[in-house]
């Protein structure tokens, strides 16, 4: 309440508005109401306009603290994404690759200091200067334009350039809200990783050849001596001894190139070539070798068709010959008596869309024991290594075997086998 | 008698191929490397039936050999036979599309069957 609040006539206040008027220049009846007399209650006005005056009161009150509660929540805010901005700075900065952000208007609108070793003194780079320095190695442009095209990423051949083996990488960048995708690209150092390669593509050239040399000189000249001066030696036992050093030099060759060949598959570097083979004339060529071996041990040898012949498998040629070779060759070693069957696809086991092989011996059998360890690496090095099955070779044959086998889609197993009755192996290649 | 070039550096592997030539009935020319294996084919009067060429030598390996011959109008029809220690797919298809006739890895044939395949290569490729 007012303190001048006071129930009083208004009539009086009218009254003498209007003498001002009527004595004020040109004022007629310009008076509010002029010689009318008004009661009305001043106080229920006052009461209104303080109660507005409370309410305005309240509201600006409640809209200050407002403000402060949004200023507040901006500052914060605005904290948080100055923060997270340099987290992401900061990430993109440890990105072990140069980085780079292109919209899809085709310009750079981030990247990370990396991409600045490519351009030493720049500070600003555009696609444009991308496009010009890889000129010939890379089309950056091309690239960008093809993944904002189709939303997929690309990466391209490595190339040598800078004393560096560089390796592009375009990603596409999924749009937020109202924007168009754009593309992340990385320009990858695979230097390290090159010389890496190198290394141990150097190491197997060397080892192979390092190792085959003395080898092939020791068969060789062995050979030789066999085939060329007989005559010379003074007796039978000299002649075996020769055939002994002859024989030795090639379980050596043999052993180097199992260890070869697994270093190689296990690290990657085994190449398939794979084609139409006709396994049946694969399986003979590689029969005809072992067949006068078996001969010679007295032992029968037969290869064995079971369906109409040509039988394609599609399969590299030399791994298919390896394994084939593989299986067969143990299969005469480890018989005594009795002989070799050969059967191309006759076996209930064959699945469909696969043809199969299966060598079968009435050998030396695999004993129960050996078994779980078959196709592993040295075979029972762990526990039995002096009362192995097998006494000569490395134990890696089967295991390359089946790995090669499973590469190429195929599979090694063994069908069955019985201690003193012999084996049954069985590889099974894709048709297609 | 035919005359068999013979590009090696190892010396057991010289030995025993220029043995197994002689006593197979062939005359036997050899050059130790790369370069000299170049300087004298260019130089030979009588060009040689077939050319059996290492691949790993000092100064200028096979390949790069092998990329010469096949260069020279005097040379290319040469057959030539890379016999090397060096087993990988990879590099036997480098020799075969250089243009070898055969790529044999020396461990894995004999001196025999070495004299064998050169003796078949030259009745194939020798007028």
């Amino acid at each position: 309440m007012f303190p001048w609040t006071k129930l009083f006539s208004v009539k009086r206040l009218l009254a003498q508005k209007d003498e001002d008027v009527l004595d004020s220049p040109g004022g007629s009846s310009g008076g509010l109401n002029s010689g009318q007399e008004e009661d009305f209650d001043v106080d229920d006005s006052v009461t209104d306009i303080e109660k507005a005056r409370t309410a305005a009161l309240n509201l600006l009150e409640d809209l200050n603290t407002e403000k402060a509660r949004v200023e507040e929540t901006v500052l914060l805010r605005t904290k948080e994404l100055k923060e997270e901005k340099a987290r992401l700075k900061a990430a993109i900065e440890s990105f072990p690759s140069a980085f780079f952000l292109v919209d899809s208007n085709f310009k750079i609108v981030d990247r990370n200091s990396k991409l600045k070793d490519f351009f030493p003194g720049r500070e600003t780079i555009s696609l444009d200067d991308l496009q010009d320095k890889f000129k010939g190695f890379a089309d950056v442009k091309g690239s960008c334009s093809k993944v904002l095209g189709n939303h997929m990423p690309i990466s391209l051949n490595e190339f040598y350039i800078d004393n560096k083996f560089i390796k592009f990488l375009f990603v596409p960048v999924e749009p937020g809200e109202g924007e168009d995708f754009g593309v992340l690209g990385l320009l990858n150092d695979v230097t390290e990783q090159k010389v890496l390669e190198r290394s141990k593509d150097e190491f197997f050239s060397i080892a192979s050849h390092e190792l085959r040399t003395p080898l092939a000189a020791i068969r060789g000249n062995a050979s030789m001596l066999l085939d060329f001066f007989v005559a010379d030696l003074p007796n039978k036992e000299v002649k075996q001894m020769i055939q002994d050093i002859k024989e030795g030099g090639e379980r050596l060759i043999k052993v180097v190139n199992d260890f070869l060949d697994v270093s190689s598959f296990e690290l990657g570097k085994v190449i398939f070539t794979k084609e139409e083979l006709d396994i049946v004339d694969i399986v003979r060529e590689m029969a005809r070798v072992y067949e006068t071996l078996a001969a010679k041990k007295g032992l029968f040898f037969n290869v064995k068709v079971e369906e109409k012949e040509p039988l394609y498998i599609f399969a590299d040629k030399a791994r298919t010959k390896q394994i084939i070779v593989n299986l067969i060759s143990n299969a005469v070693k480890n018989t005594e008596k009795g002989g070799i069957e050969i059967i191309i696809d006759g076996s209930a086991f064959t699945q469909k869309g696969f043809r199969s092989v299966i060598v079968k011996d009435t050998g030396i059998g695999i004993s129960e024991e050996a078994r779980p360890l078959l196709f592993r690496k040295f075979q029972q090095a762990q526990e039995k290594l002096l009362t192995r099955d097998m006494t000569q070779g490395t134990g890696l044959g089967l295991y390359l075997s089946k790995r090669l086998a499973e590469a190429m889609g195929g599979d090694v197993v063994l069908l069955e086998s019985e201690p003193g009755k012999g084996s049954s192996f069985m590889v099974s290649l894709p048709i297609k | 008698m035919q005359k068999i070039f013979i590009v090696e550096d190892d010396p057991l592997m010289i030995r025993m191929y220029e043995r197994v030539f002689k006593l197979s009935g062939y005359e036997v020319e050899l050059a130790f490397d790369g370069e000299e294996a170049i300087a004298k084919l260019n130089t030979i009067k009588e060009k040689p039936a077939v050319i059996l060429l290492d691949i790993m030598m000092p100064k200028m390996n096979g390949l790069d050999v092998l990329k010469l011959i096949k260069k020279d109008a005097k040379l290319k029809d040469i057959p030539v036979i890379v016999l090397t220690n060096l087993a990988g797919k990879d590099d036997a298809k480098k020799g075969m599309d250089l243009g070898a006739i055969s790529y044999l890895v020396k461990s894995e044939y004999e001196p025999k069957e070495v004299v064998r395949i050169t003796k078949e290569t030259i009745d194939k490729y020798t007028k």
